[in-house]
């Protein structure tokens, strides 16, 4: 190792401190610095090296392979989607991969063990390069000196690397590292200026370092402020069981990606127009721009919903019969989360998962399944649902944080005892009448020292998005006596036939409203928004689709119930197993393949050069070749009885004199024989059998060409 | 497609060339990290890998912020052996003279070559080879490098006004004319990890003689011949055939051969006799006709031809090169003519003829013929053409000896009965376990 004595355990030490495994860490810096001391070394070849590094290299996938498998959900569109989706992409896929970089220093650690084990301690740069390994069995370089390197010193950039993917924010992390980078930079500086002038200008770079990646968090922090993301904490069964944080008062544009969170699939009916995922009945004013209100639920409590004999079928009204049927598909990261349930929803089937459990708000909540469920809702908007009835918390006006909401619902003329149909109209011609829908959000909306955000909404912006209709046709209808809650979930607006599709932008807010026996949906939001938000849709949306489909497809396989999945995931099994094999049985079995190589050369190349084929080809030429299926005696015959019925007896007759026809196919015969000796006698044809073949068959040539002259 | 691969080829290897400059080893290591971790970097609540970032980018920005700063005047001397061989280091020296009004220390010394990338034809020619074989792909791309090194090395301190000198090795891969263009001193930045440069122009060569291979002891074909004109070949300048004795002079001979001497003492006329030369010649035939793609082939070839101008004992015996470039080359060393480095000066620049026929080289061997002992014919193929050569040449009674080489896995040579027995097939890459089967 070229790097400072006890350098390379510090760094693992750092590592094992930093990402978890700290024991792991400590007695693999122990056993890599112990190679000062011990003496022990191995004799390793380039080809031991190769091996390793493949062993290294199948590791790497394998791990990679299973963390992709068994963590988060991660969706391909996400990661060339827009650059405001990006970071929420990451949050999903970068689960998996930051996993994957903290354990490279144990994936890589066999490499470094050989090389510091090893004698010369120096590993071939082929190792890492398949051209490279091509390239030294070619004819010049198979002969040159080897390439070589010291990997000691990249294999401590590689854990410094994998220690930086490490999630726990702790006020050590930058100054260890800090060290850690010094001591290696310090036997690598440049001796011209004095150390002190050294120490000096790194302690500058270092506090500069720290002030950068301040500003980093900040910038950060800035670009999200910019690119407000509407319901940024949802995702298909990610939204909060307990609260949700709504835009009011934020400034910026709305901006959700066009990502396809649900699949859905009726039963030839028309679909549900919201799928309602959870709703709130408690709102919490706070004028913080950077913190805007709250919508809570004054009980947190799930009850678990029994299953059916076969787990999968979840009877959540078990009195109800309901008419329609939809299939819903959507990613449940760690395979737990809330389902999106149109209202009135009566019975899940095909959901196979450990627990559903439902809340008094018309939630209900999987835990335990797979990442992709695909499960049959049975639904009826009338009637029933899985609510509890209403309480005095749904009828809460907060007129003490938002007054503004009184003058309203007194010019709307709201008041108890209105009849809740009539109530529901007047609010919904007020907004559809007075109000459009907006997804940029300016100054005007902000809240300001005398007026809140919901005020600055109905007084004078008079434009939002769906947020500030529904909260405030959630607590002015509350003026006039009707309980309601504030429900969150998704809008059904794309699809045709018997498919929909429902993507990120379609997330969306609206009211419950109690009419006197059921709870009913009350979306006041300008129908226009679903044309607003499809403006912004990307040219590449049907590319991104086409991805997201072929993800869809392999997520069914990958969360399917069939055995395939297992095989799937035991797919590097035979694979590092032929690895290892080659690494300890690969050069036996090279040199019995090239036993038998030769041996089959050998046994190919037999009597091919025997002289006996010029007569073949020489009847060849004659239309008399010899069949596939035909052994040479057979074939001699047949040319015997061809020459002799073609009239060439005579010829050979009249020129050769004394020469029977007989005689003269004898002589072929003899020529036969030792060709067959020559091919198949595993003793072959000494030389001078070679020579007497070689005249036999010039002779016999010879007459052939000189009987043709005549 | 093929033009799109070269201009790629070019822009990778030029950033390639540049980065291997400019960068030290932990440069790299900082600049792969400072990638790395500016991924990681776009997600500040992911990972602290931002962090590390911030610090990587502070550094890089430092190390090539001070670099415009670097200022050295010097001047340089190269010492450059005549020849190197492919496939042997080359050692030479370099003296740095410090002109600039301080001592100078830390500094790094880099010679820098003319561009060694192939052009476009030769890029072709070598991918296309590499796809004639088994396997294609990325993986089979040939190496285009023509050299190995030279690595930058320390310059040891420089005090005002004087020199220092170091030794730096560079690897020829391939044969050829090396030329070089300048040479650089070099200065880390403080933290080690970017060069600054300076420059001085500083031209120089070297021929890269071919690769050769041991040959065993070869018993070359053919007797001794009478050589027309004698040893006026040998010698430099007129007839020199060997002094046999002196005679009685016999009318018609010549004036010239009279001894006057000899004449003056015995009081007759006396003349000197002379014997005609007969000494053994052998012919080296190279075939340089093949397509561009079988350019390993060939440069094996040249290696065979360039193991026998070495080995042939041309103290007593001549040796010819016969081949076709631009035009008909015919080369003799040995007796004094020349030397065989002359020989393998020549063909370290031979190159492929693939725009001219191989009855080219039959006439200007046959025109030869007479003259030779025996014939050693390299050949790059074995077909109907070179067969007719080998007739030619056994119908006029010259020994020869043929050796074909052939691509890696290529199917066993076609033999024939009229084949010569002196015929035998060599393997390109395993040349020298061919040539000791011999």
């Amino acid at each position: 190792m070229n790097t400072p004595p006890f350098l390379i355990a510090a760094v693992l030490l750092f590592w094992g401190w930093q990402t978890g495994p700290l024991l792991i860490g400590a007695v693999a810096g122990a056993v890599l610095e112990s190679s000062r001391l011990v003496r022990f070394r191995w004799s390793l070849t380039q080809t031991d090296f190769n091996r390793l590094s493949n062993i290294c290299v199948v590791l790497f996938l394998g791990v990679g392979t299973f963390l992709l498998i068994n963590e988060g959900t991660v969706s391909l569109d996400d990661f060339f989607g827009n650059a405001g989706r990006r970071p929420e992409a990451l949050r999903q896929a970068g689960r998996s991969a930051l996993v994957w970089f903290q354990w490279f220093p144990m994936i890589f650690l066999p490499l470094l063990l050989a090389q510091v084990f090893n004698d010369p301690p120096r590993v071939g740069l082929a190792t890492f390069s398949w051209w490279l390994r091509k390239q030294e069995l070619r004819p010049p370089y198979a002969t040159l000196p080897r390439e070589t390197v010291d990997i000691s010193f990249s294999y401590l950039a590689l854990s410094l690397l994998a220690t930086s993917a490490a999630a726990e924010r702790g006020a050590y992390f930058y100054w260890g590292l800090v060290l850690l980078v010094g001591w290696a930079l310090l036997t690598l500086r440049s001796r011209q200026r004095p150390l002190v002038v050294w120490l000096a200008l790194f302690a500058a770079l270092a506090g500069a370092g720290f002030g950068g990646h301040h500003g980093l968090l900040g910038l950060q922090r800035k670009l999200e402020s910019m690119n407000v993301h509407w319901f940024s904490q949802m995702a298909a069964g990610n939204f909060s069981d307990s609260e949700v944080r709504t835009r009011l008062g934020s400034i910026g544009r709305l901006k959700n990606s066009d990502r396809i969170v649900l699949r859905l699939t009726t039963d030839g009916g028309v679909p549900p127009e919201l799928l309602r995922e959870m709703s709130f009945n408690e709102y919490h004013y706070r004028p913080d721009r950077r913190a805007p209100s709250l919508w809570r639920v004054d009980r947190r409590e799930f009850f678990n919903v029994p299953g059916e004999a076969d787990q999968s079928t979840w009877l959540l009204l078990p009195r109800k019969v309901s008419r329609h049927t939809l299939t819903v598909a959507g990613y449940f990261r760690g395979g737990e989360g809330l389902l999106p349930l149109p209202l009135g929803s009566s019975e899940i089937a095909s959901l196979p998962v450990g627990e559903v459990a439902t809340n008094l708000f018309g939630a209900a909540k999987m835990r335990s399944g797979p990442g992709l469920a695909i499960f049959k809702v049975r639904f009826d908007g009338r009637g029933a649902s899985i609510d509890s009835g209403w309480t005095t918390n749904d009828l809460r006006t907060y007129e003490d944080v938002e007054p503004a909401l009184a003058r309203v619902a007194a010019e709307l003329q709201l008041h108890p005892g209105l009849p809740p149909a009539e109530a529901m109209r007047r609010v919904r011609e007020f907004f559809a009448e007075k109000f459009q829908y907006a997804s940029r959000l300016t100054e005007e909306h902000a809240a300001t020292r005398g007026e809140s955000a919901l005020a600055r909404f109905l007084l004078h912006a008079r434009s939002g998005h769906c947020e500030y209709f529904a909260t405030a046709t959630t607590l002015l209808l509350r003026h006039a006596g009707v309980p309601t809650r504030y429900a969150v979930g998704w809008s059904v607006q794309e699809g045709r036939g018997k498919n929909y599709v429902v993507r990120d932008r379609h997330a969306h807010a609206w009211t419950l409203v109690w009419d006197g026996q059921n709870w009913l949906d009350l979306d006041t939001t300008p129908s226009t928004w679903n044309a607003a938000e499809a403006e912004g849709t990307s040219w590449l949306q049907p590319v991104k689709d086409f991805f997201s489909d072929l993800w869809f497809q392999f997520s069914k396989f990958r969360w399917g119930q069939t055995e395939w999945r297992k095989w799937f995931m035991l797919a590097p099994v035979p694979l590092l197993i032929v690895v290892l094999a080659r690494f300890f049985f690969g050069k036996s079995w090279r040199r019995l393949r090239a036993r038998r190589q030769e041996e089959a050369r050998v046994a190919a190349r037999a009597g091919a050069d025997s002289d006996f084929y010029r007569i073949e080809k020489h009847f060849a030429a004659r239309g008399l070749e010899r069949g596939a299926s035909e052994n040479w005696s057979e074939w001699l015959r047949r040319v015997e009885t061809a020459t002799v019925a073609g009239g060439r007896l005579k010829v050979e007759r009249s020129e050769t004199g004394s020469l029977e026809p007989a005689t003269f196919h004898s002589s072929l015969r003899l020529v036969l024989t030792l060709h067959q000796r020559h091919r198949f006698d595993p003793r072959g044809l000494d030389e001078a059998g070679r020579v007497s073949l070689r005249e036999e068959v010039s002779r016999w040539l010879a007459r052939e060409d000189s009987s043709k002259t005549f | 497609m093929n033009r799109l691969a070269y201009r790629l080829y070019r822009r990778v290897s030029a950033l390639n060339h540049w980065a291997m400059r400019r960068l030290t080893p932990g440069g790299w290591i900082v600049l792969v990290g400072l990638i790395l971790t500016g991924g990681m970097a776009t997600d500040t609540e992911q990972s602290l890998g931002y962090q590390a970032f911030a610090f990587l980018f502070c550094l890089c920005a430092a190390a090539v912020a001070v670099a415009p700063f670097f200022r050295v005047t010097f001047s340089a001397e190269r010492e450059l052996p005549r020849f190197g061989s492919a496939g042997q280091v080359l050692p030479f020296r370099i003296t740095i003279r410090n002109r600039a009004c301080r001592a100078q220390s830390g500094l790094q010394v880099l010679d820098n070559l003319t561009d060694p990338r192939p052009d476009f034809a030769e890029f072709v020619a070598a991918f296309r080879g590499s796809r004639g074989g088994k396997s294609s792909g990325f993986a089979s791309a040939p190496d285009p490098r023509r050299v190995r090194g030279p690595k930058p090395v320390e310059l040891p301190p420089l005090p005002l006004g004087g020199s220092a000198s170091v030794k730096l090795e560079l690897l020829p891969l391939k044969r050829g004319v090396l030329r070089f263009e300048s040479v650089t001193l070099a200065r880390p930045d403080p933290f080690g990890l970017f060069r600054a440069f300076r420059h001085v122009a500083l031209p120089g060569a070297v021929t890269i003689l071919p690769r050769r291979y041991p040959l065993p002891a070869i018993t070359l074909p053919g007797a001794q011949r009478y050589q027309h004109g004698g040893v006026a070949l040998a010698a430099a300048i007129g007839e020199s055939e060997e002094f046999v004795s002196l005679r009685d002079y016999r009318p018609g001979d010549p004036m010239r051969r009279i001894h006057w001497r000899s004449w003056a003492k015995t009081g007759r006329p006396v003349v000197k006799e002379f014997q005609d030369e007969f000494f053994v010649r052998h012919a080296l035939i190279l075939d340089t006709f093949a397509a561009p793609e079988e350019l390993a082939v060939f440069e094996e070839a040249v290696s065979v031809a360039a193991s026998f101008a070495c080995t042939i004992d041309t103290q007593e015996s001549l040796l010819d090169l016969l081949f076709v470039g631009p035009e008909a080359f015919s080369f003799t060393i040995g007796r004094g003519v020349a030397h065989a480095d002359q020989m393998l000066e020549l063909l370290a620049s031979v190159k492929l003829c693939p725009d001219k026929s191989f009855a080219s080289l039959q006439q200007i061997v046959i025109e030869h013929a007479g003259a030779v002992s025996g014939c050693i014919c390299i050949f790059l193929a074995w077909d109907d053409a070179r067969r007719e050569l080998v007739r030619k040449l056994t119908v006029l009674g010259v020994p020869v000896m043929v050796l074909v080489i052939r691509e890696p896995g290529a199917m066993p040579l076609e033999r024939r009965a009229d084949d010569p027995e002196s015929l035998h097939a060599l393997e390109a890459g395993k040349i020298e376990e061919g040539l000791a089967r011999l």
